[in-house]
């Protein structure tokens, strides 16, 4: 049941009747049980891998909690300063323990279904190096739907109650609930306990407002994703698969092309995702800020997949920082540089490095994506290495980096970074981006251009009207909410016939203009018997 | 809290901290700047304020630092 | 109060939505209106043209009843009134539901029924339930036939049949003036559901065809099932079931007339094999078909429709309405007839 099937369609709509009709205290189960059985249907056995999470993740919560009740209660009875910090040392050495035997169990199924293959080919690689004889044979994973993203969220749940930021929670079912979401668990947002699991659990009453939100959010999204995205797919995939047949402004297109397929594919997702969550008088975490408004990568990941970003700052880049190894590192770095700038990088790197890495790796189990995730640790401790540098040239050349000039320059900067991240993300393989790379400072091709050869692949000149159409309107909308504007209260404020009009419109260019379904070839068709 | 703001102007001297009460929220500090004004704190009044400490709520404004420290401290 | 607003104004937008929705979907459907892309629409809307109530016979079933039988030529010699309700490879279920859709507008003393689908057990290509279902008006009836387990639509397939649009939407950068203007507007159609065939490619096989082995000759147990519906159905509303099977030397023989014959004789259905009349007829297999024996062309079309004419004439008593003014149409479209045989290639 993909996300952009008539079936999810219907399926969003019979949970939300069922969770308007049934009484306050059943609305929370209907909506585990729609997640469940959504997930059913979609990986069948492989829930197993889901309910051990949520089993996992519970248990050790409330463990957690207890040997701090134990510790706590122990306290009271003795009046020794010594002792009590003796046996707090205890509750929290045992509780260590705890947490990363939880964290190791889950990480480790992902880690083992879905780079178990990744793993054992490199290892294998060095096995030949070294001469030995060992192969380990490859593995047929089927990988659980969501895997990537519950896991990380069930994680920063028993996590965020090692750190004490809430009290485990002792009821299953909402545990249960805040890891297996339906609208959520394929492509996020990566949701957080405090902020998400009490709205799933709590009951909503019917408001129009929220439900109208919801759907309009819904349509728009389903607008990027089916017109925009995959259209720009057909082109993208063409040029991608092929990419030796094509050189120059053909793969500059293809690379533009792509980024906001991805784009719009992803945010039209995430849109969605909380569009259906929103007529349930549920608010989930944004996921894209309008980030090709970025003046640099940093602000780049701030607004892309903000979530992935804040978790692996929460859980990697803060603990990575203040870890013993870092804070020696740090010491270290301010005996040999003193106090400059350098001293002051060397821990962000260090840092920063495991971010990157982790955000590579877990985008998937190819050498590709982790060069993908260390491509934006390199370009932006490059950025950090030469800011004193660039800052100095500024202020020489007396350059206004308030002016909107200046800020342009800084976008168009960023979004070629972002092209050029995007390329190896797509590409088959890392040497094929190297290649595509390579290609493209041939320069040629500019003709196909002009004679409209170039529109020609993969689609038609008339999808490229529409492409443009659609990438206007998007940027029209994120123009608007840069400025500060809520497009869907302006919208309400509108005459009914407007806004009717409005939404029919792009419900049938959904229908009509979406890239979906068999395709249609007048020949074949024409063609019946006899 | 004097102290406090002393040692923020020394790291972020571009910023206005008095006041201020959506450090975090608006984006005048970014995460390299709590990693320094962390370890700074950690140094200064000799406590230990760990990744799960790190919340928006517990940075937003110098009061919220200096409760953050105070609790630390007990 | 107020939740009684918003339940109207989601109601009230939900039904405006779908009447567009209906609106908008023909524009879509590929136009099978001439020579190029078939004229498949033609044939099945044309039908519902026709006056109600004003028809005497129908003929239902695949492209060998719109090759070979010629309403008009029987209009002109009898003086009764038909038309073929046919669509490519039709299967006998498909018929079943042809014949329900008849019954809603026509009281038809005959349907005649060609039977050689009856050795056919599996559904239509897409394509052709498209020529036939596409071009049907929206109606419980058309559900129905769509969603029937015997068609084997599945998930998709199923919705996309219900709603063509789903499966032609990508054909908003073709679109062309045809689209618009024959979306909703039905062709009356002149030929009465005959489509003309006029080149000549002879049947060289074995004169003697009837004698000769075919794989396939098991009559279909599904479509016997539905066999047995039509003849309730056409009991029904009384009317009477004929069946036949038109001169099909490729795909007919001994074997299958004796199973139809079998068939017919219990369920007391009468069967003409007109492959069992080829003298009678005068067929020449030199001369009559269009495609080397697997239909005819205009000359064989000819003998058919005047040898099944006056079977039906004198076997079921239908009416002569030549002189009525009621029937004026019926010369009018005469005339359009014969220029359309004498212009068309």
């Amino acid at each position: 049941m993909s996300i952009n099937s008539l079936y999810f369609v219907a399926f969003v709509a019979i949970t939300c009747i069922l969770y308007y009709i049934f009484p306050k205290k059943m609305k929370w189960a209907v909506l585990l049980v729609a997640s469940y059985i959504y997930y059913f249907l979609a990986s069948s056995k492989l829930i197993v891998f889901l309910l051990l999470t949520t089993l996992s993740i519970y248990s050790t919560a409330l463990i957690l909690g207890r040997i701090d009740n134990k510790a706590k209660d122990k306290c009271k009875e003795i009046e020794e300063k010594e002792i009590k910090k003796k046996i707090k040392h205890r509750a929290k050495t045992k509780k260590k323990w705890v947490v990363f035997l939880a964290i190791f169990v889950n990480f480790g199924f992902l880690a083992f279904l879905k780079y178990f293959n990744f793993i054992a080919g490199n290892l294998n690689n060095l096995f030949e190096l070294c001469h030995f004889q060992i192969e380990i044979p490859f593995q047929k994973f089927l990988l659980p739907l969501g895997i990537s993203y519950y896991t990380l969220q069930a994680v920063s749940y028993v996590i965020d109650v090692y750190r004490g930021k809430y009290a485990p929670d002792k009821n299953i079912g909402r545990v249960a609930l805040f890891v297996s979401f339906f609208p959520q668990i394929v492509e996020g947002p990566i949701g957080r306990y405090e902020h998400l699991a009490h709205q799933l659990y709590e009951p909503h009453q019917f408001q129009y407002q929220n439900f109208k939100f919801g759907v309009q959010l819904m349509l728009w999204g389903y607008f990027k994703k089916m017109v925009i995205a995959d259209r720009a797919g057909l082109f993208v995939n063409e040029v991608f698969g092929h990419y030796a047949n094509y050189t120059g402004i053909v793969i500059i297109v293809a690379i533009i092309l792509y980024t906001i397929q991805i784009y719009a594919e992803f945010s039209g997702c995430m849109d969605i995702v909380r569009g259906t969550a929103q007529t349930m008088g549920i608010e989930m975490a944004e996921n894209f800020k309008r980030p090709f408004f970025s003046t640099s990568v940093q602000e780049f990941w701030r607004r892309w997949h903000i979530t992935l970003g804040a978790w692996l700052k929460d859980y990697i880049f803060y603990p990575i920082s203040f870890s013993k190894l870092t804070m020696h590192l740090t010491n270290g770095a301010k005996k040999i540089f003193r106090n400059t700038y350098l001293s002051k990088l060397i821990p962000a790197a260090f840092a920063l490095f495991f971010v990157w890495l982790g955000n590579g790796i877990w985008h998937g189990a190819s050498w590709k994506y982790i060069f993908y995730g260390l491509y934006y640790y390199i370009i932006m401790m490059i950025g950090m290495l030469l800011e004193p540098l660039s800052n100095k040239i500024l202020s020489i050349l007396k350059v206004n980096t308030r002016a909107f000039s200046y800020r342009l320059w800084q976008m168009i900067r960023t979004t070629i970074v972002v092209f050029i991240g995007m390329m190896i993300f797509r590409s088959h393989r890392l040497l094929d981006a190297w290649k595509m790379f390579c290609s493209i400072f041939t320069w040629q091709g500019i003709g196909s251009f002009f004679d409209g050869s170039l529109f020609n692949i993969g689609c038609i000149p008339q999808d490229f009207v529409i492409l443009a159409i659609g990438v206007i309107l998007m940027f029209v909308v994120g123009l608007l909410q840069e400025k500060g504007y809520h497009i869907r209260e302006k919208i309400a404020k509108q005459n009914l016939p407007f806004r009717w009009l409005l939404y029919y419109a792009v419900i049938f260019a959904i229908i009509i203009f979406g890239v979906y379904g068999p395709g249609y070839a007048a020949s074949d068709f024409i063609y019946g018997q006899f | 809290m004097e102290e406090l703001l002393k040692l923020l102007k020394k790291i972020k001297p571009e910023i206005n901290f008095e006041g201020n009460e959506h450090l975090i929220d608006n984006e005048e500090l970014d995460s390299f700047d709590i990693v320094s004004i962390v370890s700074a704190i950690n140094d200064e009044f000799d406590i230990e304020i760990g990744a799960g400490d790190i919340v928006p709520e517990n940075f937003n404004s110098v009061e919220a630092m200096c409760q953050l420290i105070q609790k630390l401290e007990n | 109060m107020k939740k009684l607003a918003i339940v109207t104004k989601v109601v009230v937008f939900f039904i405006i939505g779908v009447v567009l929705f209906f609106l908008i979907s023909p524009i879509f459907v590929p136009k099978t209106i001439n020579k190029k892309n078939g004229f498949y629409r033609t044939i099945i809307q044309g039908f519902y043209q026709e006056p109600e109530n004003s028809l005497d016979a129908v003929f239902v079933g695949d492209s060998s009843i719109y090759r070979a039988i010629s309403p008009i030529i029987m209009w002109e010699e009898y003086g009764f009134t038909s038309y073929d309700f046919a669509s490519p490879a039709q299967k006998i279920w498909d018929s079943y539901y042809c014949i329900k859709e008849v019954f809603k507008y026509q009281k038809p003393k005959i349907i005649v029924l060609h039977i050689d689908a009856a050795f056919h057990d599996y559904p239509m290509n897409e394509f052709n339930k498209r020529h036939l279902y596409d071009n049907m008006p929206t109606s419980i009836n058309k559900v129905e036939a769509i969603i029937d387990p015997v068609q084997k639509n599945k998930g998709a397939q199923l919705y996309d049949l219900i709603f063509p649009i789903f499966r032609f939407h990508s054909r908003w950068s073709e679109l062309n003036s045809d689209d618009f203007e024959y979306a909703y507007t039905k062709m009356h159609y002149c030929s009465k559901g005959y489509l003309l065939a006029k080149g000549k490619k002879p049947y060289k096989g074995e004169k003697d065809y009837m004698k000769k082995k075919l794989p396939k000759n098991k009559l279909g147990k599904r479509a016997t099932e539905y066999l047995i519906k039509i003849k309730e159905l056409c009991e029904e509303n009384n009317a009477k079931l004929a069946l036949i099977e038109n001169p099909a030397p490729n795909v007919w023989n001994l074997e299958k007339n004796r199973e139809i014959t079998k068939l017919a004789t219990r369920y007391e259905i009468p069967f003409l094999d007109l492959n069992m009349k080829l003298e009678e007829l005068g067929i020449d297999w030199n001369q009559d078909t269009h495609d080397k024996g697997e239909h005819m062309n205009l000359q064989g079309a000819e003998k058919v429709s005047k040898y099944i004419g006056k079977y039906l004439k004198e076997n079921y008593q239908l009416p002569d309405h030549r002189r009525e003014k009621k029937y004026e149409q019926w010369w009018q479209d005469t005339s359009l007839y014969k220029e359309k045989i004498r212009t068309e290639q």
